[in-house]
């Protein structure tokens, strides 16, 4: 690690994805959402104008105060205590933070980017991916693809400084809670009917 | 002007001022038509770079429009696919009424294809993933229906059309990088598994083929037909340009037999899996997946001949899929379920929709007298060297061919039922007009097919 003190975005990021990947209930999700943009600002900050990473996490959480206003009520499903399937899901996104963590170097020197930037883009990456796998909910999958592009724009602050690239990518993740916000208005209509 | 204001700016305003006015029905219904005709008219007839004359008024149509420092380029080169693409948005919204597709279908429409138009005309052409992203989150509205529960199908063509972008945006970047470096052979080989990773998301290459079937299950066959005859042939002109931008990726000696074993499993996969469908739609879906393969097939030659065969089988290809669901929209009007099982004898009862969608399915397997015929012939005579190959070719459409068959004998099959003609005017009109094409462009390619390649064939740079 180049900076000791990046380990403080890195944990709110990786405690953000756990979070995201253990937990179904949708408040949680929409704080540790929040949580996991604010990580990514003060991580690609470092490596990208002010300006465009800010735009990043004003985006971000429009998106995640979106789906927070938009998700039902009631939660679909409730769940207390440490059960094997958390324990599973936080297993498997303990081997995929090893993984990422023996190949950050590889790749950062390859992309000349920090190590520890690569190291949180694969983690976030592969923890959107876990999401994807696990959880098959219209909610979850929106939560899924959300992260997943976080991951992926960790990497991609680092080597893209295109405006136009950033506005449609921070475009993308507004119209993905867009229609996020779309799921749950069928959700419950269809609830109702 | 310059042409993206005309091809691809014009069309997404359009397509707002559309949705906001999507309850006036009839009014949507002949702006989109008159737009996509002018269009795609304008797209066949006038010269980007010259001058359009209207009147007194003379206006030089530039090739290039920048937009925060990228520019949008669209060039003589690419008025084939303009007219294309805007000639088949007005088959498919000249359909949209009859087969009584919902009111967003065509302003939803009409934004994706300015979004495809403008994500073949970025350049770099690295960035067009993100604006494809755009149109498949745009599709989304189409698929999704208030009250309805949303079907797994659309959501595996979320995940999975969002997970192409990514991939593709990363290789992009380091062939960009690759290029002025080529000498960095573990990059170009990361760059080149990344490549094939987005586009087998996005093309739904085994085994990330199954939403395919599902989203044609799940949905109006019609906005399904659209979406997954639309997407398919964009994703192939970016491979494409792929090719042809990229001298390092064009010289990689195993392009050419890995874009040929995956169009071949693509095709297999398709057929075998068509052939112990049960249900039409997805048959339909599986179709999609063989016309993929075909294309991909015709992309790995990388022969003046193969890009020639490409091209031409685009017009057979969108005319057969949207005469297919069409039929298929058809038998949903008239309350018919698409399972074979259920459709014994009901050639009495609807006969055109049946034999458009069996004239359809003959197109897509290459029978003679059918519009596909001519291609895949070619296209075998090419592959004559290579007999393993042609097999596994014959395994795939064998396995189309024997669904084919068995809708033909089921629904020729006894019941009590008279000879009537149950469907409309409108879409005895459509499935018609759509069939005669078809049997037309099959019986006389040389004034068809080839006709339609005089006019681009000066247009298009192949090789």
């Amino acid at each position: 690690m180049t900076s000791w003190w990046n380990l403080f975005p890195l944990t709110m990021i990786l405690i953000a994805t756990l979070a995201l990947l253990i937990f179904d209930e949708w408040r949680r999700n929409i704080v540790a959402m929040a949580v996991l943009y604010l990580g990514i600002f003060i991580l690609i900050v470092q490596v990208m104008p002010l300006t465009l990473a800010a735009v990043k996490l004003i985006t971000g959480w429009m998106t995640t105060l979106i789906l927070a206003l938009s998700l039902p009520k009631k939660e679909l499903i409730r769940q207390t205590g440490m059960t094997a399937n958390r324990i599973f899901r936080a297993f498997s996104f303990g081997l995929i933070c090893v993984i990422a963590f023996l190949v950050s170097k590889t790749i950062g020197t390859a992309l000349q980017i920090k190590p520890e930037i690569a190291f949180a883009a694969i983690a976030v990456f592969g923890g959107g991916l876990l999401n994807l796998g696990m959880k098959f909910h219209p909610f979850s999958i929106i939560f899924g693809i959300l992260i997943v592009f976080a991951g992926f724009e960790i990497l991609y602050a680092s080597i893209e400084t295109s405006v136009l690239i950033n506005g449609i990518l921070s475009a993308i993740n507004l119209l993905i809670g867009l229609i996020g916000a779309f799921f749950a208005e069928s959700y419950q209509q269809e609830g109702h009917s | 002007m310059s042409a993206p204001l005309i091809w691809i700016a014009l069309p997404l305003v359009v397509s707002f001022f559309l949705w906001v006015n999507q309850n006036k029905v009839k009014t949507v219904y002949i702006v989109s038509l008159a737009i996509c005709v002018l269009l795609g008219l304008t797209a066949l007839l006038q010269p980007i770079g010259g001058i359009l004359k209207i009147g007194p008024t003379s206006i030089e149509i530039k090739t290039t429009m920048i937009i925060l420092g990228r520019n949008f380029i669209l060039e003589n080169k690419d008025r084939f696919f303009l007219s294309f693409i805007y000639f088949a948005a007005v088959f498919w919204f000249f359909g949209s009424r009859n087969s009584h597709a919902p009111n967003k279908f065509i302003p939803l429409s009409l934004a994706i294809i300015s979004l495809l138009t403008a994500a073949l005309a970025v350049e770099p052409f690295f960035y067009s993933a993100v604006l494809i992203e755009l149109a498949v989150i745009i599709s989304l509205p189409l698929l999704i229906h208030h009250g309805q529960a949303i079907g797994k199908g659309v959501l595996r063509y979320f995940i999975y059309q969002c997970l192409g972008m990514p991939f593709i945006l990363l290789a992009g970047w380091l062939l960009s990088g690759a290029q002025a470096n080529p000498s960095n052979a573990t990059q170009l080989q990361v760059a080149a598994l990344l490549l094939g990773l987005g586009f087998a998301f996005w093309l739904a290459v085994f085994p990330f083929h199954v939403w395919i079937p599902e989203l044609a299950e799940e949905n109006h066959p019609y906005i399904a037909g659209f979406i997954l005859s639309v997407l398919p042939p964009v994703y192939l002109l970016i491979i494409l340009k792929y090719v042809n931008g990229l001298i390092w990726l064009k010289n990689f000696a195993l392009l050419s037999p890995i874009l040929r074993i995956v169009g071949a499993i693509m095709i297999v996969t398709g057929g075998v899996w068509a052939a112990v469908q049960s249900n039409l739609k997805r048959l339909f879906g599986f179709c999609v997946i063989v016309e993929s393969g075909f294309s991909l097939i015709c992309i790995s030659l990388q022969t003046q001949i193969g890009n020639e065969i490409f091209y031409l089988s685009l017009i057979p290809n969108m005319l057969t899929l949207g005469v297919f669901a069409y039929a298929l929209s058809v038998l949903r009007k008239q309350k018919i379920d698409p399972d074979i099982s259920n459709l014994k004898g009901l050639v009495r009862s609807v006969p055109v929709a049946f034999i458009a969608m069996l004239c359809s399915l003959f197109s897509i397997i290459g029978l003679p007298l059918f519009a596909g015929f001519s291609l895949h012939l070619e296209l075998m005579e090419l592959f004559a060297a290579n007999p393993v190959f042609l097999v596994w070719l014959f395994v795939g459409y064998a396995g189309l061919t024997t669904a084919a068959l068995r809708l033909l004998v089921t629904i020729i099959g006894t019941n009590t039922e008279k000879w009537t003609v149950s469907e409309s005017v409108g879409d005895l009109f459509y499935l018609a007009v759509g069939t005669c094409v078809l049997i037309l462009m099959g019986v006389l390619p040389a004034t068809f097919i080839a006709g339609i390649w005089h006019t681009f064939s000066a247009l298009l740079t192949l090789g």
